[in-house]
């Protein structure tokens, strides 16, 4: 047990510390030793994701900080794929996101996905310049329980209260959270068009979408 | 007072007969398609219909020479795909000139690094303009409005070179290509200025960076002071030398982390500041006083929403900073096209009677 805990707070350590060649090492360590590959993701690769967040909250690290924690994790689960057996990583619940029609920015909705991913969620990624249809397809389709819609600009915001239209017209709009962000966005602005919560940035983003599946007794739905 | 003298006045703390009237970064392409529709002349320059004060800046080409071949790689009826000038593939809707999506980058590992270096002589004449020699000079020197001289961009620059993710990642990954990379544009611009310098007498320099983002830069101060500062340092240590005493630095988002780097890298001037991003210069006026001239900080969005937000905004912004000087009002960046004519004629107006109670 004792090993256990060392060899995944390695893991964890590797995240925090942004430490991707020594990531690969600690993730043949956790199978060397017989720790399931799921077990090395969910206890000690997403817990050094959860203490990035935190440390990108508190202004400790930026967003060169909240890449490269993902890219690390990436190279990690290269190493344990291999090991995973299907069905093994629970999903926490799933999201529908992307970048509302006319707009072609991406990087802010990449790094939720890449956090969302970290932290459990089955993420469908619907690109940039997403038209309200695809929207109301990809949630007829997958029935997530989030939806996620990204903006950069004035202009193009206006579009997210007409996906939500769309939502409501489809008979959609109460089986899903939405959650919007980007840089023109506000909690007023969310309100005004009848979104479900306005996300500061990428970490506060996935934090929302994770209250959004805890039960009752704070535990994660999966 | 001539449009030079007052810009030097209000840069220099000294009275002028009326603050600058400018918009700094400008306006989006479908903001002035719109108000031709709304009350603007048609076929009239925006500049000229509100009677901007005039600035301009020596049009240097710090781009790759010889240039990259443009190419469109795919085409329908709402987007194109295209190889630019400077080797960046991007994805541009058609129907619009927003920002595009980015594809691809010329630097992808150190070999391409060292490939492309050989595109940027600092001493090619080309990177001057044609008119370049004494009238030219004479011109720059004598004329009645400010004259800037731009200073490239060191991180802005670097990310146009690998792309913001692939930057990011190699401060990490490969520093010593992120070193070489900036290093190189201290060493670039100080040789690529130095016959302006030496023969114009500028009144402001200005790097652009875009860094930041509505949290915050997209960099933390401990990589800032690692990478950047140095050349910073050198740069405008060289600009003061030559006489120019106000460098600015152009970057959107919140940076107001490093603020006190900018500050300790020479720069003296911040713009735009983009309050949806929480910049604000009467914060930034209390607390680094007359170290840090500012421009911009208007906000956009209130121009989009009414004439009366129009008023809370300026009024909340201006009664201090217009008589502080050491601050140009401008919209906080382009004007967007959710800005109907009226409420730019009606912000117009309003300006117009705060800059003349200097």
């Amino acid at each position: 047990m004792r090993k256990e805990e060392e060899v995944l707070g390695k893991l964890r350590d590797a995240i925090v510390n942004l430490d991707i060649d020594g990531i690969k090492e600690a993730c043949r360590e956790t199978i060397n030793v017989g720790i399931p590959a799921y077990k090395a993701v969910t206890d000690g690769m997403a817990k050094g994701m959860e203490i990035v967040g935190q440390k990108y909250e508190n202004n400790e690290y930026f967003l060169a900080e909240l890449i490269m924690a993902g890219e690390t994790m990436k190279e990690g689960m290269r190493v344990l794929e291999p090991y995973l057996k299907a069905g093994d990583l629970k999903t926490v619940g799933k999201v529908v996101i992307g970048t509302v029609r006319g707009d072609l920015h991406d990087i802010g909705k990449n790094v939720v996905v890449t956090l969302l991913n970290a932290a459990g969620f089955d993420v469908v990624d619907l690109g940039v310049d997403v038209p309200l249809e695809k929207f109301v397809e990809a949630i007829k389709q997958n029935n997530p329980e989030i939806v996620g819609m990204s903006a950069l600009l004035t202009t193009t915001m206006v579009e997210m209260e007409n996906v939500i239209k769309a939502l409501k017209d489809a008979g959609l709009r109460d089986k899903v959270k939405i959650v919007i962000g980007g840089a023109p966005i506000t909690q007023e602005y969310a309100e005004k068009i009848g979104a479900d919560a306005a996300a500061r940035d990428a970490v506060e983003g996935v934090n929302i979408c994770k209250s959004w599946v805890m039960r009752s007794d704070g535990n994660e739905r999966a | 007072m001539n449009a030079r003298e007052r810009f030097r006045k209000v840069m220099h703390y000294e009275k002028p007969d009326r603050l600058p009237f400018y918009q700094f970064i400008g306006f989006w392409p479908e903001t002035i398609n719109r108000w031709y529709g709304e009350g603007l002349p048609s076929g009239m320059s925006v500049w000229d219909y509100f009677g901007f004060d005039k600035i301009e800046g020596i049009p240097l080409d710090y781009g790759p020479i010889p240039q990259y071949i443009p190419k469109t790689l795919y085409e329908d009826n709402r987007y194109r795909i295209e190889v630019q000038t400077n080797g960046i593939t991007v994805k541009v809707l058609k129907t619009s000139t927003s920002m595009p999506g980015f594809i691809d980058f010329p630097v992808k590992e150190r070999t391409d690094w060292e490939k492309i270096k050989k595109r940027y002589d600092p001493r090619d004449p080309r990177r001057y303009p044609k008119t370049w020699g004494d009238e030219l000079i004479e011109y720059y020197n004598n004329v009645d409005h400010p004259v800037g001289i731009p200073l490239g961009s060191c991180f802005g620059w670097a990310r146009d070179l690998m792309g913001l993710e692939k930057l990011l990642v190699s401060f990490y990954r490969e520093p010593d290509v992120v070193h070489e990379i900036m290093d190189f544009w201290a060493y670039f611009t100080i040789g690529l200025i130095t016959p302006a310098v030496e023969a114009v007498k500028f009144d402001y320099a200005t790097i652009w960076e875009d860094m930041a983002y509505k949290n915050g830069p997209h960099i933390s101060p401990r990589l800032f002071r690692e990478f950047m500062l140095p050349n910073y340092k050198k740069v405008t240590s060289y600009v003061r030398s030559k006489g120019i005493d106000i460098i600015m630095v152009d970057t959107d988002g919140n940076h107001e982390v490093l603020t006190p780097l900018f500050l300790e890298g020479g720069v003296n001037c911040l713009y735009p500041l983009e309050v949806q991003a929480g910049m604000d210069a009467v914060a930034l006026r209390k607390k680094y006083g007359r170290r840090l001239r500012l421009i911009g900080n208007i906000d956009k969005r209130a121009l989009i929403h009414s004439k009366d937000a129009i008023d809370k905004e300026l009024n909340s912004k201006l009664l201090s900073l217009v008589n502080d000087l050491g601050y140009i009002p401008s919209v906080d960046h382009c004007v967007p096209a959710d800005v109907p004519f009226k409420h730019f004629e009606y912000y117009v107006r309003l300006i117009k009677e705060y800059i003349t109670e200097v």
